[in-house]
């Protein structure tokens, strides 16, 4: 799909974003921690995922309306929250954060329908056999690709929107590197164990101040630093495509 | 500054903290083994009452078609061009012979199968020929080698009759009755070696209600998973996606089913394919040829469908002992091109052969077919005891049960170890990620909303 360096370099960026969001998952759904949000670290997860996929070709039919599915819920579910949050201004909830997720939800979906057009390939269907002559064992046809026309100026145009939204949110989640601020969402931000051990057994205070306390810094930190790798790197990603 | 307090109680459901070993496995197996069944269940039903209907076909196909099927047993077969040229006739002028199939005992008939645009698809037209008389006994409409019975129960096994789309439900029960089967095995086994007792591991036990349910699906799924897992990785050389993965796999390993070179030499003077009127005639020298080559009966003849291609003759036999023998014939010279034995067929490419004749209850005959449907029985029976049980589970005060031991939470150590190995074997059954996925998001997402909206 991309040269060799470029995959290289996408599957290590997203290998790690993608580690890290399987521990949050995993450390979740064990209930480990409380107080996280496991549709997000789902999210990041095969978000991940499906980059390291894109990055090594491994598109076909199939995993191309799966993928459209499933950001397509992702990005509902934000939008809700989002929607939610403007109607109640329930506390603990991140502007910034979701829509972030929301935006990059979209990019993904983009990402994976204009990658023929972008790259210059058309995806076939696949084929298999029936009992009588069980052909399938012969078969072939997932994922095949074939030289395609060059894609339309619109679809660079709404690609480099897309290149620019995600070079926008690795900037605002940048700025929390440098300055991490305490929470707002229990949902986002402190990686497990400081959470936990700073939330005490569910019970969480979300204090927008400036300066959080010192045992969040680095979980604080750690976790917008994800976050703003995966941001940059899917607009490494679309720039790469294109 | 506002400051404000959200909280959040810990869930009644889950113990919070991490859990190794089998205590930490135990509730995640428990849970994966209640959701597959609860909704990959009725697709695994259907799979299994369209297979035990299967099973019955090489029967139902006797008796639905046995003026087509068979002849009394005469003692001068007329020459096979004669029986070809017969079937030719009962078929629009023109129509393509694909394959001809000389009767392979006294009693039955010869088969002429012709490419058709009017049925589509895989299937065609196969007229069928008394070799004593050159009467054409019936013409159907056949899918490969079945005839229309067993044609439609195929079908309703593979697609549902819904085509490629309904190709995914028998990948989807495919993919997770394994799963279904390791999950549920390793359940029963970790569960018994505990108490020590192997009669109760190895047969069911008395009492009522759930336990006395619970006893008999562990037993009869404890005999069941061998075959389980055995219809499950031959159901899945089958399918779209991962029959795929697996064509791939087999070709980079060189152990793909071989097949005979057709490509005729540049000296060979084989005119144009399947000339009508030369198939008649070259069918009969083919069938020569391939018997001096040491080919035996049941044989298909199947002429060349393009310019420069063999005649090919293979050995059709896919009861034990298989015979695949394949030769491939210069029609000009009567010159073998290419002749494969199935004795020198990768041990992977044998037991693939092996595996989905076994599937499809061809390789051991009635045993076979009594196995299979044991088998499909044993499925029904799992799945409706699987319902059964959730049912009795119902909460008292109404509504439906949840997983089973909703107060152990999975550990953090199998759940990040599971989710891996789900990702690994979604790449590979791609049918299986999907919809694990599907869940998982659905799921994530329900939670996020209920928990979000007021």
């Amino acid at each position: 799909m991309f040269t060799p360096l470029p995959t290289a370099l996408f599957t290590l960026l997203f290998g790690l974003t993608g580690t890290y969001a399987l521990v949050r998952w995993s450390a979740l759904a064990s209930g480990r921690i409380r107080n996280g949000n496991r549709a997000v670290e789902l999210f990041h997860l095969l978000m991940s995922l499906a980059m390291i996929g894109m990055a090594w070709g491994y598109v076909s039919s199939l995993t191309t309306v799966v993928q459209v599915v499933v950001f397509a819920l992702f990005a509902v579910s934000f939008t809700v929250e989002l929607v939610a949050h403007g109607r109640t201004r329930t506390p603990g909830h991140d502007v910034i954060a979701l829509g972030s997720h929301l935006v990059m939800a979209c990019a993904m979906i983009w990402m994976v329908v204009a990658m023929p057009a972008l790259m210059g390939m058309s995806l076939s269907g696949s084929s298999g056999g029936g009992h009588a002559g069980h052909a399938g064992h012969a078969s072939s046809g997932s994922g095949e690709v074939a030289a395609v026309a060059p894609a339309a100026t619109w679809i660079v145009v709404v690609n480099l929107v897309f290149v620019a939204t995600q070079l926008l949110t690795g900037v605002l989640w940048a700025r929390r590197v440098v300055a991490p601020t305490a929470p707002t969402d229990p949902e986002e931000s402190p990686p497990p164990s400081a959470w936990a051990r700073a939330t005490g057994g569910g019970v969480l205070t979300a204090t927008p101040v400036r300066r959080p306390a010192t045992s969040y810094v680095p979980a604080v930190r750690l976790d917008a630093v994800c976050h703003t790798l995966m941001a940059l790197g899917m607009a490494a990603v679309l720039v790469a495509m294109a | 500054m506002i400051t404000s307090t959200t909280t959040l109680p810990p869930r009644a459901s889950e113990t919070p903290g991490a859990r190794g070993g089998w205590a930490g496995l135990r509730p995640l197996l428990l849970r994966l083994h209640f959701y597959v069944g609860m909704f990959v269940g009725p697709f695994i039903l259907i799979a299994a009452l369209t297979g035990l209907a299967y099973t019955l076909t090489p029967q139902l196909e006797q008796v639905a078609h046995r003026d087509a099927l068979t002849v009394v047993a005469g003692t001068d077969p007329v020459p096979l061009p004669q029986q070809v040229a017969a079937a030719q006739a009962a078929l629009p002028s023109g129509a393509t012979v694909t394959e001809i199939r000389p009767a392979a005992t006294p009693t039955s008939t010869t088969r002429v199968t012709f490419a058709s645009d009017d049925v589509g698809g895989s299937y065609a037209r196969t007229a069928f020929v008394n070799p004593y008389t050159a009467e054409v006994t019936d013409v159907l409409t056949t899918f490969g080698e079945w005839l229309p019975v067993r044609a439609w129960i195929d079908t309703a096994h593979r697609t549902l009759f819904l085509g490629d789309v309904g190709r995914g439900y028998s990948e989807l029960a495919a993919s997770w009755l394994g799963v279904l089967a390791a999950s549920g095995l390793v359940l029963w086994l970790v569960r018994h070696r505990r108490q020590r007792r192997l009669r109760t591991t190895l047969l069911p036990t008395g009492g009522r209600g759930r336990p006395r349910l619970r006893s008999w699906h562990g037993t009869v799924g404890l005999w069941a998973a061998v075959g389980l897992f055995f219809l499950s990785v031959t159901g899945l050389t089958w399918s779209q996606f991962a029959g795929q993965n697996v064509s791939t796999v087999r070709m980079a390993f060189d152990v793909a089913t071989p097949s005979v070179d057709r490509t005729l030499p540049a000296s060979s003077s084989a005119g144009s394919p399947a000339a009508t009127t030369d198939v008649a005639t070259t069918s009969e020298r083919m069938v020569t040829v391939a018997r001096s080559q040491g080919l035996r009966d049941p044989l298909a003849v199947s002429p060349p469908s393009e310019a420069g291609e063999a005649w090919m003759v293979s050995e059709v036999k896919r009861s034990w002992p298989v015979q695949q023998d394949s030769v491939s014939i210069d029609p000009s010279t009567e010159q073998v091109v290419d002749l494969i034995r199935f004795d020198d067929w990768p041990v992977a490419g044998k037991l693939a052969e092996w595996g989905v004749d076994a599937h499809m209850g061809l390789l051991f005959g009635v045993a076979n077919q009594v196995a299979l449907a044991a088998l499909a029985l044993g499925i029904v029976v799992l799945v409706v005891w699987g319902y059964r049980m959730w049912w009795l589970r119902r909460p008292r005060t109404g509504g439906v049960a949840s997983h089973p031991a909703p107060a152990q939470a999975p550990g953090f150590g199998p759940v990040m170890v599971v989710t891996v190995a789900a990702i690994a074997v979604g790449v590979a059954l791609p049918v299986l990620g999907a919809s694990l996925l599907a869940f998982l998001v659905l799921d994530a997402v329900r939670l996020r909303v209920v928990e979000v909206l007021p």
